[in-house]
């Protein structure tokens, strides 16, 4: 397991500990979709999947995650999506049989709902692996795949340890979980013959989790005296209005701060071969556009979704850096006949789970 | 000929190459590679244009070209004789006249889908469904509305058993519906129906109506409900608005779950209030087929009424579940025998 490069992560930048490595290039990543192209391509997404009762769903996918890909700029290369549509629309009728089959027997026999939710439960660490080898597999950059070839079972051991660990904590073990999850997650991706490896310690995880509980809770001191106030007043034109803002205030701010933090920790925590990213996205400009998203949202009555992702994604771009350490170089894994890695993970299709680091 | 340039990766590494691309003929020729190389034209897949994106050529052997010369390799694919679908996507993004037409399509297609096109829908499939798998439907809710809001009837045995006798002479009208009464407490006057054809009357209703036809319009609503199926036609008018709302904000749900559900709700609550109408006609029809005279029926709304108070007004009346009382009554006191 140890065949990482070492890396020196804490506070520093994690620098590959061999003598003769040069400075090691700074290479921003970059974003050049704009919010009027893809806005065209969004809408037309959106109605041929509307008007194909979803059948389109699947190639709308595909063009949405290439659009996003073929934009996203590293040492002047962009990324690529590969997947073939039809899979993903075989995984999709597969996702929507499942869920149907559950909700037919929610109605039909309880005893079978029960069944079929656990089964669901036990299903998901293996359908996680599935959907994670997929993405990758169809993921290239020059010319290169990535690929996730994390193991199903050990995937599933995990899952079970973590979520009993989570259980018998109280709750007090998930950043430790997460942490774990994260770095199965991150530990088994490779680029080409390239692995990726994981400098993060759960400690970190602890750390981002206190800060953001201690800075929350002065907010929803806050929050509480203003509803308080409301009722004590009694007569306000709009009470309920003031309820709702008040409720999306506390789950937004505290959302914003927590979603930085980690995601400079999963991002910053990559080592990918020599290579090391970095990840500096602040919890006050990630506040500052989702709100500005959200009320542009609601305010267009969703017209304004395409201008929002590109939006983040441009500023996720623009706050992740790769330090690179050489040239940026991968060989594709030998070939066992056809693409070994490729089979297992082509097979089922994406499935849409997304794990949201 | 034709000519352009590209990056070439072998496939085997990430290592480019700067290439010329040169289709000679029904041959694509590169330049620049040292060696001579060489394809038929129809073995080169095309990735499709996607805006302005730099698309890649992928050639037999997991060899690829990447180039941002959109308008050459727009020319290739066109002499290939291949991308067809994927020129007119491209067509159709690009132009702001086509996109503004296929926005007004989207909002007709969505509104009229959301009026009529998902009640319809869900009424023929309600309907197509076999009564056997249709009437299994939502069986148990009853035992598990015992244990949680209900509590057992305190009507005498002899009144139960007069209503009840009503009841079976209604149901024989409609021998395919597995109608069956049941006498409750404990949620004030109230009466409804699952999907199982249960039809639950509380003691508070029964009480409160001032005689016995005003019951049995009540009772006719609520066979109603059974008879159009109107329990699976709700599951199945929601799943396919919650599936629309999710295709609609794609990744935006995490950000507006709060506020997208709300156009849900609405939506929801409009079939609900259509449901409800169905109801009143189908007692409408009921009662002025059997003599009974249909004010009855608004006679116990507006008891019904007095007992719950005001409505809610405004817009809030779009939340409501069933159509404002006034509406409904007008319907049944118009109609005088």
């Amino acid at each position: 397991m140890n065949q990482y490069p070492p890396l020196v992560v804490l506070g520093e930048r994690s620098v590959e500990a061999e003598p003769p490595a040069p400075e090691p290039r700074e290479l921003a990543f970059e974003f050049t979709g704009t919010a009027s192209e893809y806005f065209r391509i969004w809408i037309v997404n959106l109605l041929l999947t509307i008007v194909t009762l979803g059948v389109y769903s699947a190639w709308a996918k595909v063009r949405n995650k290439q659009y996003f890909y073929r934009h996203t700029f590293v040492d002047g290369t962009s990324f690529e999506y590969v997947a073939d549509p039809v899979r993903i629309l075989k995984g999709r009728l597969l996702v929507a049989a499942v869920l149907g089959a559950i909700v037919a027997a929610q109605v039909y026999s309880l005893a079978l709902y029960a069944a079929l939710l656990v089964a669901l439960v036990l299903v998901t660490p293996w359908a996680a692996v599935k959907a994670l080898a997929f993405n990758a597999y169809n993921s290239s950059y020059r010319n290169v795949r990535f690929s996730f070839r994390g193991k199903p079972g050990e995937a599933f051991a995990l899952y079970l340890a973590m979520t009993f660990f989570y259980v018998i904590t109280c709750g007090i073990g998930y950043p430790f979980a997460q942490w774990r999850l994260t770095q199965f997650v991150a530990v088994h991706h490779h680029w080409g013959d390239t692995r990726f490896a994981f400098g993060r310690r759960s400690g970190e995880y602890y750390h981002a989790y206190v800060v953001v509980l201690l800075l929350s809770l002065p907010l929803y001191a806050l929050l509480f005296g203003v509803l308080v106030a409301l009722i004590r007043g009694g007569e306000t034109a709009e009470p309920t209005a003031v309820v709702f803002l008040v409720t999306y205030a506390g789950l937004l701010i505290p959302a914003a701060f927590l979603r930085a933090r980690l995601a400079n920790l999963f991002y910053g925590g990559i080592g990918i071969g020599p290579h090391q990213l970095s990840s500096f996205q602040t919890g006050k400009e990630l506040l500052v556009l989702y709100a500005t998203n959200l009320a542009a949202i609601v305010a267009s009555l969703g017209l304004l979704i395409p201008w929002a992702k590109i939006r983040l994604a441009r500023y996720r771009a623009r706050c992740t850096r790769l330090y690179a350490a050489g040239p940026l170089y991968a060989e594709a894994p030998i070939r066992h006949g056809e693409t070994a890695v490729g089979d297992a993970a082509t097979d089922l299709g994406d499935l849409g789970i997304d794990l949201g680091l | 000929m034709m000519r352009f340039s590209a990056r070439y990766y072998d496939g085997q590494s990430s290592r480019a190459t700067e290439v010329e691309v040169v289709l000679d003929g029904d041959v694509v020729r590169l330049e620049g590679l040292g060696v001579p190389v060489a394809f038929p034209l129809r073995q080169v897949r095309i990735a499709p244009r996607l805006g302005n994106t730099a698309r890649s050529l992928a050639l037999p052997g997991g060899a690829k070209c990447e180039t941002s010369d959109n308008t050459a390799v727009d020319a290739l694919e066109q002499r290939a004789g291949k991308g067809r679908a994927s020129a007119l996507l491209h067509r159709l993004e690009s132009s702001w006249k086509g996109v503004l037409a296929a926005a007004a399509l989207l909002a007709l297609v969505v509104a009229g889908g959301l009026k009529w096109g998902i009640p319809l829908l869900a009424r023929h499939v309600a309907e197509s469904i076999p009564d056997a798998l249709a009437y299994d439907l939502g069986q148990g809710t009853l035992s598990v509305l015992d244990r949680t809001l209900l509590s057992p009837t305190q009507i005498s045995e002899q009144r139960q058993a007069e209503l009840r006798a009503a009841f079976a002479a209604m149901a024989s009208d409609y021998p395919g519906l597995p109608l069956e009464l049941y006498f409750r407490r404990g949620i004030g006057p109230n009466a409804f129906a699952l999907p199982d054809g249960t039809v639950l009357v509380t003691d508070e209703l029964v009480e409160l109506a001032r005689s016995d036809e005003q019951i049995l319009a009540v009772l006719a609503h609520e066979m109603g409900h059974v008879r159009h199926r109107h329990g699976l036609r709700m599951a199945l008018e929601s799943s396919t608005v919650a599936l629309l709302f999710a295709a609609y904000l794609g990744d935006a749900t995490q950000l507006t779950t709060l506020s997208a559900s709300l156009p849900a709700v609405y939506a929801e609550a409009h079939y609900s209030r259509e449901h409800e109408t169905e109801a009143d006609d189908f007692a409408l029809d009921y009662l002025s087929r059997h003599g009974i005279a249909p004010h009855h029926f608004a006679d116990i709304l507006r008891a019904l009424q007095a007992e719950y108070g005001a409505e809610p007004e405004g817009t809030l009346k779009y939340l409501s579940s069933h159509p404002p009382t006034a509406e409904r009554l007008g319907r049944f006191e118009a109609k005088v025998p």
